[in-house]
């Protein structure tokens, strides 16, 4: 079952000039940690702000726990918790007084809602933190307290808008470990442009672009689909490089793409490839470190699909 | 249990007002014009006087009375205070949604509108519990320096005036729900108040306006009845004014 959806979801602005989602096309299975990619203006955010009720669609219908995204019903957003992406709070409050504040507005009672706030609290590494004003927070912190906040309600489906952002690799790596620890039990949906937090935690991937959907799949099968394995190449020397590159006929044993010393090749037959490289290599006696036939990684299939890096 | 967004998102709008020194400030001002109104009433004929006799001019003025006093309270809370009380409200809406708490709130199970509406009954909360103790100040210093105004009269009087400061903070309150920026809801505020300042002028139709309920306020105090027409004008205002912050507020985007 779906726990988001979206069908030829439409969001113009400027008059209906600017379009930031054009037709968009989203399904996320129920306790998926699902990676919602693109580089920047490709229509996340915006795409986000309507599944959570903040926005109107122009057109085209969204689904949220069964539940409509237009019109913004409370019991919509009863179920659901959301970090944006530059989480803004009340900085006369305390993080205590923030998260007890969030808890009541989704009706828990006062001692749940400080005892809830206690437990996000700990749990967003912020406990020592929790009686100081919000005001005085880093980046940092407000980024974890804004997690706290989208979690005070237990919410079936929470919604993170670039959650890894001002945090420190620490920061980030418990973050990460905290959205994988979700998967089964909480249907997450976490947009991002960084490829390597959505290898770590997620299990389904959707590449969005100029507000359509390219590509949606299981992170693992990504790359299978939609870029093939590549042969690298790495020289002792940029100079051997370049003249390996100038030597490899530009016909159908592939595509060469040399970034200093490394080169990457793409070929429809691979084994063919590195054996016709092995061979130049050998007659112009160049100096080769290291040859491996790798899998696509998540940046070759962005790159590939989005047509420009992020 | 049914769920009810309203007195968590009250207590919160009241904490804030507490905790940014607001509800201080406003107090201060208030209180100080209820002390200073009787006082200016009693002492600016003899201030008058003496500078007249220094130019060698003798200056006849009648002998200041209660009635004065109250009118001197109502000019200055309808002009100055009224003025600090639009300052303090016109970013009531407009500063949340400048600064990204409001969609922090709009995203959770709380309608709109009872954003709205704890946002509103704070600062009326806030507003009539100041004029109410300007109004205490102001009976009190009254009846000090001349003799005791009539109760039931001044408590009218007061009324007229809290419909008067009230439906300014309301079409303020619209403005801030309505506009982009603080600036913008500022002006505009400022611009409504002037405009139906203006329309004083235009016969009938200025019977209805609220800067009638000023010399109804000051007539209710001599133990004249309050007219209909400024109390109903009036809350036609406050009336339209939040329907249309409301009808505008629902389709906000952050």
């Amino acid at each position: 079952m779906d726990a988001i959806r979206t069908r030829a979801l439409v969001k113009r602005y400027e008059r209906g000039r600017v379009a930031a989602l054009d037709g968009l096309e989203l399904r996320v299975p129920e306790g998926s940690v699902f990676g919602f990619l693109g580089p920047n203006g490709a229509g996340k955010t915006t795409a986000i702000k309507i599944l959570t009720g903040l926005v109107e669609a122009t057109s085209g219908e969204a689904w949220v726990a069964g539940e409509s995204a237009a019109g913004s019903s409370t019991q919509l957003r009863s179920q659901i918790g959301y970090l944006s992406q530059d989480p803004r709070f009340y900085s006369w409050m305390t993080g205590r007084e923030l998260l007890v504040f969030a808890a009541e507005l989704f009706g828990t009672g006062r001692a749940s809602a400080r005892r809830r706030a206690d437990e996000v609290l700990e749990m967003s590494g912020l406990a020592g933190a929790g009686g100081r004003r919000i005001g005085g927070y880093s980046g940092g912190m407000v980024q974890r307290l804004g997690i706290a906040q989208a979690i005070v309600s237990n919410p079936r489906i929470l919604f993170l808008d670039e959650p890894c952002a001002s945090l420190d690799p620490l920061g980030r790596r418990d973050v990460l470990e905290f959205i994988a620890r979700l998967r089964g039990n909480t249907t997450v949906l976490m947009s991002t442009h960084i490829l390597e937090d959505v290898e770590r935690v997620c299990d389904t991937v959707g590449i969005i672009d100029r507000g359509r959907m390219v590509a949606t799949a299981e992170t693992g099968e990504l790359g299978r689909r939609f870029a093939p394995p590549v042969l690298e190449l790495e020289f002792a020397s940029t100079e051997a490089a370049t003249a390996f590159a100038a030597a490899w006929p530009a016909d159908a044993k592939g595509s060469v793409e040399v970034d200093g010393l490394r080169i990457k090749l793409r070929a429809v037959d691979l084994p063919g490839a590195r054996d016709a490289a092995l061979q130049a290599i050998a007659a112009r006696g160049l100096a080769l470190v290291r040859l491996e036939i790798r899998s696509a990684s998540l940046e070759d299939v962005f790159v590939r699909l989005v047509g420009r890096t992020s | 249990m049914r769920h009810r967004p309203f007195p968590v998102l009250l207590r919160k709008e009241l904490r804030e007002q507490a905790r940014s020194y607001r509800l201080l400030v406003l107090g201060l001002v208030f209180v100080f014009f209820g002390l200073a109104s009787p006082l200016l009433a009693k002492f600016t004929p003899e201030i008058v006087k003496s500078v007249g006799t220094d130019q060698g001019v003798t200056i006849v003025l009648p002998e200041p009375t209660a009635a004065d006093a109250v009118a001197q309270y109502v000019k200055n809370v309808s002009q100055i205070v009224l003025l600090v009380l639009v300052f303090l409200t016109m970013g009531s809406v407009v500063a949340e949604k400048e600064r990204g708490t409001a969609a922090f709130v709009l995203v959770k199970p709380a309608s709109r509108t009872a954003f709205l509406a704890a946002k509103l009954a704070t600062l009326w909360i806030t507003a009539t519990a100041a004029l109410v103790l300007s109004a205490f100040c102001a009976y009190a210093y009254t009846a000090v320096l001349f003799q005791p105004p009539s109760a039931p009269a001044f408590v009218l009087a007061t009324l007229a005036l809290l419909l008067h400061v009230l439906t300014f903070v309301t079409t303020t309150f619209f403005w801030s729900a309505v506009a982009r920026s603080q600036v913008v809801a500022g002006v505009l505020s400022f611009l409504t108040w002037i405009l139906l300042a203006s329309l004083s002028g235009l016969g009938a139709i200025s019977e209805f306006l609220p800067g009638r309920l000023l010399t109804a306020a000051v007539s209710a105090a001599a133990g004249t009845p309050l007219p209909w027409e400024p109390l109903a004008g009036s809350a036609a205002i406050v009336v339209l004014a939040v329907a249309g912050a409301v009808l505008t507020f629902r389709s906000w985007e952050p």
